[in-house]
């Protein structure tokens, strides 16, 4: 069943998550682990909706919105962003909105173009 | 720790999913539709949650609603594609979305924070 596919996906992408948030833990300033995971997601989804998505009945509901969906977050990223502020640190929370939101999109994009020149090469 | 991640992200990811399946069919025929409502709801909504749980939990219980739950249920890369999608159609109202909705997010963990007693 879909939602049994999505959660499994959801509990792995969660888990290396988490993984790489006990291996950069945030200690203040820019939050690595969150931006890493929110960047790389985005560039895989770019690749993946672009390319293999139609490929499996599983893979939009397994990779997308569960690996990737639990793999990236956006709890973490405001709590963050909000905890910097409410700290007074606002450059530091500018900065790290700006890094996150800029290179999620440019990755995305990265993604999605890296995908549609690989379909064109295939086809 | 890592069950706890298990248990909050199993329950995470699919109920995203519904949510957004919700808000998709509602919005479907609405004025805005193109508007990313989905990611929206659930990135408030997840950060108002981790907003109330970094102030009244800790330990597992903290992992398993912030790292788990929070986690799987706001997504970065599904609001990343919608914005991607926005970018083909319109050319430059895309950017106060993002910025919109990111201050939301930031907005309704922050005060979800302070009315918890953080």
């Amino acid at each position: 069943m879909r939602l049994i596919v999505i959660a499994v996906g959801g509990v792995l992408g969660s888990l290396a998550r988490y993984g790489l948030d006990l291996a950069l833990p945030w200690t203040g300033g820019i939050a690595w682990s969150t931006l890493l995971v929110n960047v790389v997601g985005s560039l895989l989804i770019g690749l993946v909706a672009t390319t293999i998505v139609h490929a499996r009945p599983w893979v939009h509901p397994f990779v997308i919105v569960g690996v990737l969906g639990g793999f990236t977050t956006f709890s973490a990223f405001a709590l963050q962003a909000g905890t910097l502020l409410d700290t007074g640190q606002v450059p530091a929370a500018l900065g790290y909105v700006a890094l996150t939101l800029v290179g999620g999109l440019v990755a995305v994009e990265a993604g999605a173009a890296l995908g549609t020149r690989l379909r064109g090469v295939t086809t | 720790m890592w069950l706890a991640v298990v248990v909050g992200a199993a329950v995470g990811a699919p109920l995203r999913y519904a949510v957004e399946m919700a808000v998709t069919e509602r919005t479907r025929h609405a004025r805005w539709h193109e508007f990313p409502w989905g990611p929206l709801l659930v990135n408030a909504l997840g950060s108002a949650i981790a907003g109330v749980v970094v102030a009244l939990a800790d330990g597992q219980v903290r992992t398993l609603l912030l790292t788990g739950f929070c986690g799987a249920f706001t997504t970065f890369s599904g609001f990343a594609w919608r914005a991607h999608s926005l970018r083909s159609i319109s050319r430059g109202a895309w950017w106060w979305t993002v910025l919109g909705i990111t201050a939301s997010c930031v907005a309704a963990f922050w005060l979800a924070w302070r009315l918890a007693g953080g």
